[in-house]
């Protein structure tokens, strides 16, 4: 336990250090500078004003999430071809440690770090959240948190696996297809015509669910009646009808929560199970494959 | 525990490795056949050109590589955990992650081998020293020069004490002060009684501190012999003879010589030390002129490695 907590602490260091985090910090420091405006302009509404607060709040931390996840295949790819290229291997898998060790050193390494830039981006949520004086909806904001941290788990999990075949930009490459087929896969099994629809049936065996984002239903949000109502009308919107005109209404997608509770923890404990298992698999090959060094 | 002076430490038999190449995934053996075995306290040379098979062996040995054929032991089993646990690698470049420090890269690496933390920070400072490496303890890696990368390479090999060091190539890119500095730690850990395999290009560096040395060439030993075997034929003398001819041969018949080299006119008699004063004295009977007589160097390292594995 100790090695596979050293190669972690390693990989955690590791992350710290590389320029490509720095470029994804300064990324996510952009969303939220973005998200800024929209905390602090007037826009002659109060009711408008709490409702475009509480998105921006939402909103920033589904971003923040989707970065841990994108960065969490990035380190995933890196973890093996990397280190090879880099000859780093050697030094490490002469010792008596075992090689699945090391990838699970790896993978609760990326865990930890993905999930520690998570923990940040909750807290810079919470804070923004307490200054528009909103209230996260707790089993919503736990539900949504605990997606991001399988989906980190998931794709991390099936970066390393590929990666301990494939260079660094395929894994990552292949992990990014993966977590977009769950769509692909719907649609295929919602297609009448028969080869599709099989196709989409075999596919759904071997692709798991994937993340679902709750986050935009983790602050209450209703919009006043009537939408937008008075002085609505966007900057360069052209075509929107003048102040006091009719304006059709957003629909209310942050009202009361709805979440089936019960089908969201299948998805994630099958999610869980396909990380368990993409991994597993990427373990075997990894113990067999010869690690050339010249 | 120290393994006894007679026991196996590396064993190697029959290792065959090979690499698929190309789009018909043809193989190309690195290693054919390959038998090798180091006992305990020795200090091994593996002496080869480029591209011979010799990391290739010593990959195979660290369980990095799966042999084809053969079978291949540390302490009289194969590279596991256990066996690894005795053993300190120095590749041939070291490369470790560029933030770290010196001394955070051997804790870590200590850590691994499975040394206490409290081991860890006891055994660094003496290693650093050794290397000379003590005033750039707390620098990072990425700001060391080749030959300091090298003598880290070297330290966290023998930071755990091991029983057993693999060194590939580990003088190589060092100033002569550096090698000179590898060479005599390489000394220290054999009177410690530690065995140690090293492979090298550099001939001298293999005759000042080796017991036997293995030659491969294209994959398979050529040559295999204890070094003591080099320095036994240089007891013979050399005698220069100009004017020979296969009269004077026969005027010599009896004594205690042989021709080692003719050339038209002229020889090179070779003969033992106790035969020189009387195979001279009759020389000077006979119509010959002697030219220069001086102890016969042998056959040198370089001369069986330019013989065995050499390409002219």
């Amino acid at each position: 336990m100790n090695r596979i907590l050293l190669i972690a602490r390693n990989v955690f260091r590791s992350a710290l250090h590389g320029r490509l985090v720095y470029l994804w910090l300064a990324g996510i420091a952009l969303m939220f500078l973005q998200a800024l405006p929209t905390l602090f302009i007037d826009f002659g509404n109060e009711a408008i004003q709490t409702v475009m607060r509480k998105r921006a709040v939402t909103g920033g931390l589904s971003t923040w999430s989707t970065m841990c996840i994108a960065l969490s295949i990035f380190l995933g790819a890196m973890a093996v071809g990397t280190e090879i290229s880099r000859k780093t291997i050697v030094t490490v898998v002469s010792r008596p440690l075992h090689r699945w060790e090391f990838l699970v050193g790896k993978w609760i390494g990326i865990q930890a770090f993905a999930l520690l830039s998570l923990a940040v981006g909750f807290f810079v949520s919470f804070g923004l959240s307490r200054y528009v004086d909103a209230q996260f909806e707790t089993r919503v904001l736990l539900l949504a948190l605990a997606h991001t941290a399988v989906a980190v788990l998931l794709y991390s999990g099936l970066a390393i696996a590929l990666s301990t075949v494939l260079s660094p930009g395929m894994a990552g490459a292949l992990t990014i297809i993966v977590a977009f087929m769950p769509a692909v896969v719907t649609t295929l099994m919602n297609n009448s015509d028969s080869p599709y629809h099989e196709i989409g049936v075999t596919l759904n065996y071997v692709i798991p669910s994937g993340y679902n984002s709750y986050y935009d239903q983790t602050i209450p949000a209703p919009l006043p009646p009537g939408g937008f109502g008075r002085g609505g009308r966007g900057r360069g919107n052209r075509n929107a009808p003048a102040p006091g005109g009719d304006i059709p209404p957003i629909p209310q997608a942050n009202t009361t929560p709805q979440v089936d509770f019960p089908a969201e923890r299948t998805i994630l404990l099958k999610n869980i199970g396909y990380a368990a298992v993409f991994f597993t698999i990427g373990c075997a090959i990894f113990l067999r494959r010869d690690l050339r060094l010249s | 525990m120290i393994a006894r002076v007679a026991d196996a430490v590396i064993e190697i038999e029959g290792l065959t490795k090979s690499y698929r190449s190309g789009l018909r995934r043809t193989p190309v053996f690195a290693v054919k056949q390959l038998n090798l075995k180091v006992t305990a306290g020795s200090i091994v040379a593996f002496v080869g050109p480029n591209g011979a098979g010799k990391t290739t062996t010593i990959s195979t040995l660290l369980g990095f590589l799966k042999p084809d054929a053969g079978k291949v032991s540390l302490f009289g089993k194969a590279a596991d955990t256990a066996s690894l646990r005795r053993v300190g690698y120095q590749p041939e470049i070291f490369h470790t992650y560029p933030f770290y420090k010196a001394n955070e890269a051997l804790q870590y690496y200590g850590r691994l081998s499975g040394m206490s933390a409290g081991d860890v920070k006891q055994a660094i400072p003496p290693v650093l020293d050794r290397m000379g490496l003590t005033d750039a303890a707390n620098r990072k890696v990425v700001t060391f020069s080749k030959g300091m990368n090298q003598r880290l390479g070297l330290a966290q090999a023998l930071l755990h004490n091991p029983e057993l060091l693999i060194l590939d190539e580990p003088t190589s890119g060092l100033d002569p002060e550096g090698r000179r500095l590898v060479l005599d730690i390489i000394r220290d850990e054999k009177a410690r009684g530690r065995t140690i395999f090293l492979s090298s290009h550099i001939l001298s560096d293999v005759e000042r501190t080796c017991d036997e040395v293995v030659m491969i060439r294209q994959g398979e030993v050529v040559f295999a012999e204890h070094l003591s075997a080099f320095a036994g034929q240089s007891q013979q003398w050399e005698i220069e003879v100009f004017a020979w001819d296969a009269a004077v041969k026969d005027q010599l018949a009896g004594l205690d010589f042989t021709v080692y080299l003719e050339l038209g006119d002229k020889a090179t008699l070779l003969c033992p030390a106790e035969s020189k004063r009387g195979l001279l004295h009759k020389l000077t009977e006979l119509p010959v002129e002697v030219g220069t007589v001086q102890r016969h160097r042998g056959a040198t390292l370089e001369d069986t490695y330019m013989k065995y594995v050499g390409r002219g």
